[in-house]
């Protein structure tokens, strides 16, 4: 589903991401783990298509388009998504409009016709409620006065309406308490299935209690340093980042 | 131009006493402060039929022949403060003001309306009085295209009264939106709230000149507005808040949009007294500039001579964020789709905290029109 070959990115100058290597399969979910600093944001920033960030070098395939060569929304609409670790507040628009905005606009790009209204309204209850948001949020303006596990929520949310093929959870565990946390995990195992795949971005092994990855990665200095299932994550919980950091500083 | 063109369309009009103002009389230029960049050379008039009026929403229309329950209709002459020659022009036409007296035994839910229809330059002028413990909600509309409404109020609310005062600058009227230069006076007492809310987002050249004075102790002043100078339009805002008794309370809030080769002017000034003491006064103007020809010049203007008060004051001219368009892409919109969007919630700010759900509603309703949403 995803090929990343090589990856070199930078902003303003700074080489950020020095060479990726990464390969996700339909079925599976990935996490990827790393100190702060080591590139993690950036990575998800730049497979989504932020324009900030220029790729060098390399190539990111996703079912087989090269989405290098296309704006973020075609990436969306081609099943990208990202679940933002600072979701953005739209003030004046509701989440209704908009996630109606959203799906109509990936539907049009399948080909397929707008939901009516009342379907779509059954739609949205039923999402909402997976991820414990209640009716009165779709009324209300996009995240504008959201606390941080509202937002993380409508993310998920957000996730569930567009039924996107591969989804980037970046650090979607920060700020949230322990049933927000069970809650957003409950939601993407529910949305989980053979056809799509999750890359899960974090910075602790705690999320993954819930979503149970399919391969871990280490992240450290723009490089994928270690690969391996699990188990890695449980030790880098609890040994830290040292030893990563320690075994591959020479490389730096 | 336009201040060659007056004379002749006032001695048309019947008015040769403006005629002979208009020919000798000086028009404020870019060298007065208030005016610099206000161009009144760019007004255009072109004269029209008076065309069929369908208010966009219900209400009460203020005339003579108005008749409502504690509403009273009189004719009174009113002095304006002599500024400009615009002033000059309304201190003439003004013998016998229309003033509408609202007692507290109105309690119509409707809104009072007062409308513009200038058929070349009109000079409309009014009076209200909102006697003690009345409330009521004052909508001016306007009717127009290529004409100029000159529009005077003299506003008292008086003791424990509330007044909402709204201003839809736009093309709620199919027949379009004429230039328009208001200026409104209006005085509080004790206890009072006078909430205005100017919304402008047609019209080629608009000027709104808001004064308000304190009377008395324990009042609120509130000032929103939105204003949207696109295409080549002109939008200034001046107003005036006279913080002149202790323990009054304001807020003004203003956000403005300027795209294409728009020009948006705000000038808010706020002056409390010596013996204004416990003032407390926040004024908050916000604006968006989407093209590289546009213009907006801000000036906030705060004069405080007392010691003891809570004033806060901001002024922001900025671009759309990255990081929010970015947001709306990753979730299939397209940047013009983004962007218009975000600067539809930008404007949609102001008119989400009009009061009154009818006219909240058109308001938005317009805007969204507007705004291609």
């Amino acid at each position: 589903m995803l090929q990343i070959k090589n990856l070199h990115a930078q902003i303003e100058g700074k080489p950020i991401l020095k060479g990726i290597n990464l390969e996700v399969k339909a079925g599976t979910v990935h996490a990827i783990m790393g100190p702060n600093g080591s590139g993690k944001s950036t990575l998800s920033a730049v497979i989504a298509g932020r324009e900030e960030y220029e790729v060098t070098e390399g190539e990111i395939w996703f079912n087989g388009v090269n989405i290098l060569e296309l704006e973020p929304e075609e990436r969306a609409r081609e099943g990208l998504f990202l679940a933002f670790q600072y979701p953005i507040e739209i003030p004046g628009v509701s989440n209704a409009n908009f996630i109606k905005m959203a799906v109509n606009e990936v539907r049009k790009h399948k080909g397929l016709e707008s939901l009516s209204a009342t379907d779509f309204l059954k739609l949205m209850r039923e999402k909402a409620a997976l991820v414990g948001l209640k009716d009165d949020f779709l009324k209300r303006s996009v995240n504008a006065g959201f606390s941080g596990g509202e937002k993380k929520r409508n993310e998920i949310f957000q996730l569930a309406m567009l039924e996107p093929k591969l989804s980037i959870l970046d650090e979607t565990d920060s700020g949230l308490d322990i049933d927000a946390l069970r809650t957003v995990a409950e939601g993407v195992n529910a949305l989980k299935n053979s056809e799509n795949a999750f890359l899960v971005i974090t910075h602790y092994q705690r999320l993954l209690d819930y979503i149970v990855p399919d391969v871990v990665h280490v992240l450290y200095d723009g490089r994928i340093v270690e690969t391996g299932d699990k188990n890695l994550a449980l030790k880098l919980e609890d040994q830290g980042y040292d030893w990563v950091i320690e075994k591959h500083k020479q490389e730096a | 131009m336009f201040q060659e063109q007056l004379p002749a369309l006032f001695e048309k009009w019947g008015k040769p006493e403006l005629a002979e103002i208009a020919k000798n009389g000086s028009f404020p230029n870019r060298k007065v402060e208030s005016w610099k960049y206000t161009p009144v050379q760019n007004i255009q008039i072109s004269e029209s039929e008076k065309s069929h009026l369908h208010l966009p929403f219900e209400g009460i229309i203020l005339d003579s022949n108005t008749q409502a329950e504690g509403i009273q209709i009189g004719f009174e002459t009113v002095d304006f403060p002599r500024k400009d020659i615009f002033d000059d022009f309304a201190n003439e036409s003004f013998q016998r003001v229309l003033t509408v007296t609202i007692t507290r035994k109105f309690k119509s839910e409707l809104p009072l309306i007062w409308v513009h229809q200038p058929t070349s330059v009109s000079t409309d002028c009014i009076k209200i009085i909102v006697q003690e413990g009345a409330t009521a909600n004052f909508v001016e509309l306007y009717q127009g295209n290529q004409q100029l409404a000159l529009t005077y109020s003299h506003i008292l609310v008086e003791g424990k009264a509330t007044f909402h005062h709204y201003q839809f600058q736009f093309n709620g009227f199919e027949a379009g939106m004429p230039q328009v230069l208001s200026k409104i006076y209006a005085q509080q007492h004790a206890q009072s709230t006078y909430q205005h809310t100017v919304i402008t987002f047609d019209g080629s050249w608009v000027r709104n000149e808001l004064n308000v004075t304190h009377l008395g102790e324990h009042l609120f002043t509130g000032m929103n507005g939105l204003y949207v100078a696109d295409g080549t339009r002109l939008v200034d805002n001046h107003t005036n808040l006279e913080h002149a008794k202790p323990n009054g309370e304001s807020s003004e809030f203003y956000k403005g949009i300027a795209m294409d080769r728009g020009q948006a002017v705000f000038n808010g000034r706020i002056h409390v007294f010596q013996d204004a003491q416990k003032t407390n006064a926040f004024q908050n103007n916000q604006n968006l500039l989407l093209s590289n020809e546009a213009q907006i010049n801000a000036k906030p203007q705060l004069e405080i001579f007392a010691d003891d008060v809570k004033c806060s004051h901001g002024a922001t001219v900025g671009r759309l964020r990255q990081d929010e368009i970015f947001y709306l892409q990753s979730r299939g919109l397209s940047k013009e789709t983004a962007t218009q969007l975000l600067t539809n919630a930008f404007g949609a700010e102001v008119i989400e905290k009009i009061e009154n759900q009818i006219l909240r509603s058109y308001c938005l309703e317009a805007w969204n029109h507007k705004m291609g949403i």
